[in-house]
């Protein structure tokens, strides 16, 4: 799903650390902002990044997905936002009993559509940088520069590479109790968890044998000791320090502009 | 040839064992040799791999006696990670015992722990794959790889520690024919073109016989067997008793020369499809058709 | 006799373009014993996998047990075929012997004496009667193994199709599992055990079908199969030792050779018949 693919881009050429920046540059506008323009906005700058990476087809289906998480976000939003000039309501004022529940207002419009926007801004990058940076380059620059322990970065990437794995052997389990007669229907969510047994216990049991298995694989080929170097030892280019120099102004100008009430939107009325 | 393993009256019991998983072995293995491990399930042969390699006791404890020294080290007393740098380890999960996610990063793993040089690890990466002749593989994503392409990524992940003694526990029980056939060849390659001593446990005893220098036969946690092919297979009857078995050919032979009432002797004995053909046509010409 | 197994002209094509299945045709009677042999991606698991509607085809017909596929659910078709997979661990989830064996007759609505008596069928079928109350993590992988196979059997299906009975497995507890196919082939179940495992096919199997990319290369009985001995190395699957040795000299050997008791009778028949002085 979201690979590294490798392709002839600028960003596939920069360092890890530069896109991790990126990540955070986008985070921070996005949490500056709340007007849905300017979310708007740096979600398309996003994608304009994955353009220029020659991943942008991958980019827009990955956002395509956030879609539907995004409309419930929106949903929610409305419905526990009842502030504001009422535009509508869900239930017609001409129904007996539940007639005028459910306001939609103004405000939980605005609130709506900025919630929902800023979580496709925060979560936009993902794609982008997963399909730009080899997951190793990834580990070597969180532990060797930012000196995150390397565990903890190691397990990043061996989740990532065992996910297809173990999706295999769930489906293989899967076919097994299907082949005896083990079905899931109805909507019950009773029913519905104990359908779970069949498929997750064998699952469980495998992964924690087959984990203690790698463990020891690991050990045994020095896993552990204290100091560790990388095949590949990526150094900052000219091209990433002009690339940070430009996030620094990026957020300075943000703020400033924040400060002086571009791209925030009264959500609470005042 | 000098010794490279020496394993001295080795006896274990795992923590839980109700009886010692391995009973006095003794046994020495010259630089060079291509030992194969052979006997039924629970013979104790995993746990003789894993007393060579310091799993035990470095990883699973228990009651250990004995000595095991490998390449002048003294396994129970090392530091533990540093063990591959003498003697390396292959299962028999292709799938489970690299953390990769492409071949060059599974190779320059191990060296990477270490603390190797970049520019030492690359040259390490090339000549293993060089040793395997997978250097063609080098970018692959380890998942799009056959089982027998995978499992020799995993002699090479185990070859970029310089090791002396390659281990290998059944590697090829869970591939099919043309993967065997690949990782044997990989392994009777290494033995005979760089000196790799060669450990390796299997059931498939027509290849062990084909390959291997000596054989070892396991049963109950004792070395009941120890010698060259041809000798192991003519105490066919200690073979089968334990729950082993000799290649079809020499079954065929055995058999053939008791109901004939002759003695087969060890020169005679077929271990694969050629020697037999030999010695059919040999018992034909005797008797001379027509 | 009506064929429990029909398949016609059956294709295949995985959703990443994988052509797997090309045009292929099999029939198979109440009672066979089968082995389905090819190399990994010959097709070979891809095919088995259509007879109980795991694998849906891509165009042609798939009848089992007088049933279309087409129309039925892998949990209807349970009843019909039952699939042993390689890995008990896949199947193994529940804290005892006899629940693991009563999951499908439960799952198919039987009663609670109906399920109780194919417990003990099945689990004396299996020769695992003593063992029921047994937590399955505590058995040996073999013992699991028939476990498994037992939890299918209990579903009472006319076709069992055993995924690779001997890979993996320690070669005395393979000849094991193999003897209980057999048994219960002579009880009536029709087999099809996929395997590449050449020796075990030469010793238990009465009619081998061999996969090539796809499509079916050889099928006939094992003797017929086994003589073809460049058609099989084609596809780089290796008769067992004594058949090629009988190849070898098949001026003396006409027949297809599958044990070396076979082989031994030969040969003392031959030498004898030549005899110049007696032995």
């Amino acid at each position: 799903m979201l690979e590294y693919i490798s392709r002839n881009s600028l960003i596939h050429s920069l360092h890890p650390l530069t896109k991790l920046a990126w990540a955070l540059v986008v985070m921070i506008l996005s949490l500056v902002f709340n007007s849905p323009w300017y979310l708007a906005a740096i979600i398309i700058s996003v994608v304009l990044v994955g353009f220029i990476a020659k991943v942008g087809r991958e980019t827009l289906v990955y956002l395509s997905a956030l879609i539907v998480v995004a409309a419930f976000v929106f949903i929610f939003q409305i419905l526990f936002r009842p502030e504001g000039i009422v535009l509508f309501t869900i239930f017609p004022i001409s129904w007996p009993v539940v007639g005028g529940w459910l306001p939609v207002t103004d405000v939980g419009l605005s609130y709506g559509f900025a919630m929902s926007l800023r979580m496709i801004a925060l979560v936009s990058v993902l794609p982008v940088i997963l399909t730009t940076t080899q997951p190793r380059d990834i580990v070597m620059a969180l532990v060797d520069t930012l000196h995150v322990p390397y565990d903890y970065a190691f397990m990043f990437t061996t989740a990532l590479r065992f996910m297809p794995v173990i999706l295999s052997e769930v489906n293989t389990i899967s076919q097994a109790q299907r082949s005896r007669a083990y079905a899931v229907e109805g909507w019950n969510p009773i029913r519905k968890l104990q359908a779970l047994g069949p498929i997750a216990l064998p699952i469980v049991f495998i992964a924690i044998e087959k984990a203690d298995r790698l463990g020891l694989c690991m050990e045994l080929r020095g896993y552990g000791s204290k100091y560790r170097t990388y095949l590949r030892m990526l150094k900052l280019g000219n091209l990433d320090w002009v690339v940070f120099l430009l996030f620094i102004i990026v957020i300075i100008l943000s703020i400033l502009a924040a400060i002086n009430g571009y791209g925030r939107i009264q959500l609470v009325g005042m | 040839m000098s010794e490279i393993v020496n394993v001295e009256n080795l006896t274990f019991q795992y923590k839980r064992g109700l009886q010692p998983a391995l009973k006095g072995i003794s046994f020495s293995v010259n630089e060079g040799e291509f030992i194969g491990v052979t006997g039924p399930a629970g013979a104790g042969k995993t746990t003789l791999l894993s007393c060579l390699n310091g799993i035990i006791p470095h990883y699973y404890s228990g009651n250990l006696h004995g000595n095991v020294i490998v390449d002048g080290i003294t396994i129970a007393q090392s530091d533990f990670r540093h063990l591959a740098n003498h003697i390396g380890t292959v299962f028999e999960d292709p799938d489970f015992q690299m953390v990769s996610i492409s071949v060059e990063e599974e190779v320059a793993f191990g060296p990477e722990n270490l603390g190797i040089p970049s520019e030492e690890i690359e040259a390490r990466i090339q000549t293993s794959l060089e040793k395997t002749r997978i250097s063609h593989l080098r970018d692959r994503a380890i998942s799009t790889l056959s089982g027998g392409q995978k499992q020799r990524v995993a002699i090479s992940a185990v070859l970029s520690m310089l090791p002396k003694v390659l281990l290998l526990d059944d590697p090829t029980s869970e591939l099919d024919p043309i993967g065997t056939h690949e990782v044997f060849s990989a392994i009777k390659e290494l033995n005979t073109q760089i000196g790799m001593t060669i450990i390796i446990v299997s059931q498939d005893i027509e290849r062990l016989v084909e390959n291997a220098d000596r054989i070892f036969l396991l049963s109950g946690g004792e070395l009941v067997l120890s010698g060259t092919p041809r000798q192991v297979c003519m105490q066919n009857e200690i073979l089968e008793r334990v729950g082993g078995r000799t290649p079809q050919v020499a079954e065929f032979a055995i058999s053939l020369f008791s109901s004939l009432g002759r003695s087969l002797t060890e020169k005679q004995l077929p271990l694969n499809v050629a020697d037999a053909s030999i010695l059919i046509q040999e018992l034909f010409d005797e008797v001379e058709v027509g | 006799m009506e064929p429990i197994i029909h398949v016609k002209d059956l294709n295949h094509v995985y959703p990443n373009g994988t052509h797997a299945l090309r045009g292929v045709s099999l029939t198979v009677y109440p009672g066979e014993f089968v082995a389905i042999i090819g190399q990994n991606g010959s097709g070979k698991t891809t095919f088995v996998k259509h007879l109980n509607g795991l694998l849906r085809a891509t165009s042609g017909e798939v009848w089992v047990d007088g049933l279309n596929i087409n129309e039925h659910t892998v949990s209807e078709m349970a009843r019909h075929v039952g699939y042993c997979f390689q890995n008990p661990d896949h199947q193994i989830f529940c804290d005892s012997v006899e629940k693991e064996v009563a999951y499908g007759p439960k799952n198919l609505g039987l009663s609670d004496t109906q399920i109780e008596g194919r417990i003990q069928e099945s689990l004396k079928a299996v020769g695992l009667r003593d063992l029921r109350k047994v937590h399955p993590r505590d058995l040996s992988k073999g013992q699991r193994q028939r476990v498994a196979v037992a939890s299918v059997l209990s579903m009472h299906p006319a076709v069992l199709n055993i995924d690779e009975p001997t890979t993996g497995q320690d070669y005395q507890d393979g000849i094991d599992m193999l003897n209980l196919i057999d048994r219960l082939n002579q009880a009536g179940h029709t087999i099809l055990f996929i395997t590449h495992d050449m020796p075990m096919v030469a010793r238990y199997a009465r009619r081998v079908v061999v996969f090539r990319e796809g499509e079916i290369l050889l099928d006939g009985s094992t003797r017929e199969v086994f003589r073809e001995i460049e058609k099989l190395r084609s596809t780089f699957l290796i008769p067992p030792q004594i058949t090629m040795l009988a190849y070898q000299h098949r001026d003396f050997y006409p027949e297809t050779i599958l044990s070396t008791a076979e082989m031994v009778d030969q040969t003392l028949m031959h030498l004898n018949r030549h005899l110049r002085k007696p032995w």
